[in-house]
C-alpha cells in the first residue's frame, strides 16, 4: 500500500516531512500506513536534515496560583509551576497544559528533558505535599498526550542534574536527600523500555550539578558536597556510555563563581562547553583544556536564571543590573556574537526554572 | 509554435528540442525552457539526443504530455533571468492552485525530470492541504483506506482555530469539572454565596468594552456575556460565562490577565508583526482565549459547580497558607 497513491513512497515522504507539527496528531490517525510513517524515527530524522523540522523550547515557569484570590491581600501563595512551549523562529508563546490530575500544577524544580518528539518530566516537589517526587511524567507532541513512565526508583532525590542524549537515555546524577545530603549517586532511564537502570556513583558528591550530554558522554558539572554547602566545585566528571563507566574527574575546569547553571553544552558537531561567567561578563567556550571568550553579556542579563542550546545559538534566561526582565529571552548567535532581544508576552513572564529544546 | 517537421534550427531565431511522452505524441519545445529541467539538459549534453523528430529525446513514464504542459510553463517562467524573487513567488502561488490528483502527478513527474525546486513547491502545497483538511477529508482526497482502530487513532486534535494543545487542557478541565459535579451530588454541600465581587466585575466590564479592546461584555442576572469582536476563533457565537473564581490556571491567567493582555496588545503585535504568518495565529489565540475555552466539549453549563470548586478552593488555600508558613524553603529558592 502506498502512503499516497499515485505518488512513489519517497515522495509522499517528502509531503508528510512538510507538515507542522500541529498535525501530526492529525497525519497519525489517517491510516496505518501514514501512522507507521510519522511514528517512525527516518520521519523525524527527515524532518531534521531537510530543515524542516521546528523548534520548541518547552519551559516550566513558575506562574501566579491559580487559587490566589485577587480580592484577598492577605494570601501569598507559592507560584504554581506550569510549562510553556516558546517557538523561537516565530516568536510564539504557547501553554502545554500540565498531566491530567496535576491541576496544581507541575512537580517544583521538576527536571525537563527532550527525547525525539517527546518531553520528559522527572523529579521536583509535589505541588501538594511539597515531598520529593519520583514521577515521570512523559508528554508525546505526536500524539498530544501525557502519559506516566515508571517511578524514579528512590524517590529522594531532588536539586539532581539531568540531560538525555536524545534518543532513548535520560540521565540523573547528584541532588540532595531530604536530609540535605549531597549524592554521588546516579540513575539512568531508558525511556523506550520504560525502566531506570543503575548506574556506578560519581566520585564526589554533587548537589546542584548540570549534567550536560556531549560526544558520547553525560557531563556532570560542577555541584557541591555536603560539607561544602553552595561552594560549587570546579570539576566536572564524564559518565561514557559505551564503556558504562566514569571517566577520571577533570578538575579546575570552570571559573571560580561560575555557576554550573550558567552552563551549557554545544551542539551536534560542537564539543565545546559554553558558559556564561558573570566575572568575565562574558560568554566563553571551553574547547580542550582552554576557555576562549565568545561574546559579551549584555548588561541585561548579567545573571542567569537558565540557558538552553538551540542549534549553534544560546538561550538566555534571567536578569541583569536593574533588576529582574522577566519580560525578555536574549538569544545569542554563537556564529555571529550577536545578541537577540525578544520580548516575553504578557501572561508567560514568570521565572524560568527550568527548560528544554525539541526539534521536531 | 511548431512549424513544421523538418527545419530545426532557425539560424536567427531559437533552438528547439524534441520530446516525446510515454504515449508517444511528440513536440517540440523551445530549447531554454527544456533545458531548464536538469533530466532533459542531462540527455542532451550526454547523448545528443533531442535535436530532431526522429530523435526526440523520451521522456520518463510519469510524465504525460498534459502534465508536461504545466511543467513546461513552470520552466519557461523561471528560465528567465532577471525575474525577482516577489515575482517568482507570486508566480509559484498561482501555478500551483489545481486539484490534488494533479498536484500529485506534477510532484511525480517533476521528480522524473529532477526539477528539484517544483518537487519542493508541490510537495509544500500537498502538505498544506493535508494541513488544511479534516481526517476523513484527507482520506477522501487521497484515497486512504480508514483501517485504524479508535483506541489507535492518536487523537485527532485538528480544529481549524484551535491550538491542539488548548484543546487538551478543554478535555481536562471538562473531566475535571464533571467529577466535582458528581462529587457535589454525592457531597451534597452547603450552597456558598455567590461571591462574585461586583466590585471587580465593573472594572472587568469597563475594561473589557473600552475602545481598544476587542469584545463587548454585558451583564445579565449576574451572569457576564463576552464577545470576541472580529474574533475569528469566537465563532461569532455569545457565550454564556459566569464571573468565576479560578479553577483553571487559564482562566485565571485571562482573568488577571485581561486588562494586562488587551492592555499591551499593540506591543504583543510589534513582536508578531516581525515574524511569519504563523502569528496571526498567535494574535487569534491570544485574543481569542475566551472562545476556546469557552466552548466546552458538551456545551453544559457548570452554573452547579461554583458551591463545590470554592471548597476545594479553600481547602487548597489552607494547605497553601499552612504550608507558606511553615517552609520558607521555597522562597530562597525563588
Amino acid at each position: 500500500m502506498e502512503l499516497i497513491p499515485g505518488l512513489p513512497d519517497d515522495l509522499a515522504r517528502e509531503c508528510l516531512s512538510r507538515v507542522p507539527c500541529e498535525e501530526f496528531s492529525s497525519v497519525g490517525s489517517i491510516c496505518r500506513g501514514w501512522k507507521a510513517e510519522i511514528e517512525s524515527p527516518a520521519f523525524l530524522s527527515q524532518r531534521r536534515s531537510t530543515g524542516q523540522s521546528q523548534a520548541l523550547v518547552v519551559l516550566a515557569q513558575a506562574r501566579p496560583n491559580p487559587a490566589e484570590r485577587p480580592d484577598s491581600p492577605k494570601q501569598l501563595l507559592p507560584p504554581v509551576c506550569l510549562l510553556s512551549v516558546f517557538e523561537p523562529l516565530t516568536g510564539r508563546w504557547t501553554d502545554l497544559p500540565p498531566p491530567p490530575g496535576c491541576t496544581n500544577g507541575l512537580p517544583r524544580f521538576c527536571r525537563l528533558a527532550a527525547v525525539g518528539m517527546e518531553l520528559v518530566v522527572v523529579g521536583g516537589l509535589d505541588p501538594f505535599t511539597w515531598e520529593a517526587s519520583a514521577a515521570v511524567y512523559i508528554y508525546s507532541f505526536l500524539s498530544g498526550k501525557w502519559r506516566r513512565g515508571n517511578d524514579m526508583p528512590v524517590r529522594d532525590r531532588i536539586f539532581f542534574g539531568c540531560a538525555s542524549d536524545g534518543e532513548r537515555t535520560l540521565f540523573v546524577a547528584g541532588g540532595h536527600d531530604t536530609d540535605k545530603n549531597a549524592l554521588r549517586s546516579a540513575l539512568a532511564y531508558d525511556i523506550r523500555g520504560d525502566r531506570w537502570v543503575p548506574v556506578p556513583d560519581m566520585a564526589i558528591e554533587r548537589d546542584e550539578c548540570r549534567v550536560t550530554f556531549r560526544g558520547g558522554e553525560f557531563v556532570v558539572v560542577s555541584g557541591y558536597t555536603t560539607d561544602a554547602q553552595g561552594k560549587f566545585e570546579r570539576s566536572v566528571e564524564a559518565f561514557n556510555v559505551a564503556t558504562w563507566s566514569w571517566r577520571p574527574v577533570e578538575e579546575n575546569i570552570l571559573d571560580a563563581h561560575t555557576s554550573p547553571r550558567a552552563c551549557v553544552e554545544g551542539g551536534p558537531g560542537d564539543d565545546s562547553l559554553y558558559a556564561l561567567r558573570k566575572s568575565g561578563g562574558d560568554v566563553a567556550a571551553l574547547r580542550g583544556s582552554a576557555w576562549r571568550s565568545v561574546a559579551n553579556l549584555p548588561a541585561d542579563v548579567t545573571s542567569q536564571t537558565h540557558v538552553l542550546r538551540w542549534c549553534d545559538k544560546l538561550i538566555v534566561f534571567g536578569w541583569g543590573s536593574e533588576g529582574r526582565s522577566d519580560d525578555a529571552v536574549f538569544v545569542l548567535d554563537l556564529c555571529s556574537s550577536k545578541w537577540t532581544k525578544m520580548e516575553i508576552p504578557e501572561g508567560y513572564s514568570g521565572a524560568v526554572m527550568e527548560g528544554c529544546v525539541l526539534e521536531i | 509554435m511548431s512549424e513544421g517537421i523538418i527545419a530545426v534550427i532557425k539560424p536567427e531565431m531559437k533552438s528547439y528540442i524534441w520530446l516525446q511522452t510515454v504515449d508517444g505524441s511528440i513536440q517540440q519545445v523551445e530549447q531554454e525552457v527544456a533545458m531548464f529541467c536538469p533530466m532533459i539538459c542531462r540527455e542532451v549534453i550526454q547523448t545528443g539526443m533531442g535535436s530532431s523528430k526522429n530523435y526526440a529525446i523520451l521522456l520518463p513514464q510519469r510524465v504525460n504530455p498534459f502534465i508536461l504542459g504545466s511543467i513546461l510553463d513552470y520552466c519557461r517562467f523561471h528560465q528567465v533571468q532577471g525575474r525577482s524573487n516577489k515575482e517568482r513567488k507570486t508566480f509559484d502561488e498561482k501555478f500551483i492552485r489545481m486539484d490534488t490528483k494533479r498536484l500529485c502527478e506534477l510532484t511525480s513527474a517533476a521528480d522524473s525530470l529532477q526539477l528539484k525546486p517544483l518537487v519542493d513547491l508541490t510537495s509544500r502545497a500537498l502538505a498544506r492541504i493535508i494541513e488544511g483538511k479534516t481526517p476523513e477529508e484527507i482520506r477522501e482526497t487521497f484515497h486512504l483506506p480508514d483501517d485504524l482502530t479508535e483506541e489507535e487513532k492518536l487523537e485527532p486534535l485538528r480544529n481549524i482555530s484551535d491550538d491542539p494543545r488548548i484543546r487538551l487542557l478543554n478535555r481536562l478541565y471538562a473531566r475535571k469539572r464533571k467529577e466535582l459535579r458528581e462529587r457535589e451530588k454525592l457531597k451534597n454541600a452547603e450552597v456558598e454565596e455567590e461571591r462574585v465581587d461586583e466590585r471587580s466585575v465593573d472594572d472587568l466590564l469597563s475594561f473589557i468594552n473600552s475602545e481598544d479592546a476587542g469584545y463587548s461584555a454585558t451583564v445579565t442576572n449576574s451572569v457576564i456575556s463576552v464577545d470576541a469582536k472580529g474574533d475569528k476563533t469566537s465563532k461569532n457565537k455569545k457565550k454564556n460565562r459566569r464571573r468565576k473564581d479560578q479553577i483553571d490556571s487559564t482562566s485565571n491567567k485571562d482573568e488577571e490577565n485581561i486588562p494586562k493582555e488587551l492592555d499591551t496588545s499593540p506591543s504583543t503585535n510589534n513582536i508578531l508583526e516581525a515574524n511569519l504568518s504563523r502569528a496571526v495565529k498567535v494574535q487569534d489565540f491570544s485574543s481569542g482565549t475566551f472562545s476556546p475555552k469557552l466552548e466546552l466539549d458538551d456545551g453544559f453549563m457548570d452554573d452547579d459547580l461554583d458551591p463545590a470548586m470554592k471548597e476545594e478552593l479553600d481547602r487548597e488555600v489552607e494547605d497553601f497558607a499552612r504550608r507558606l508558613n511553615s517552609d520558607q524553603h521555597f522562597v530562597s529558592e525563588l
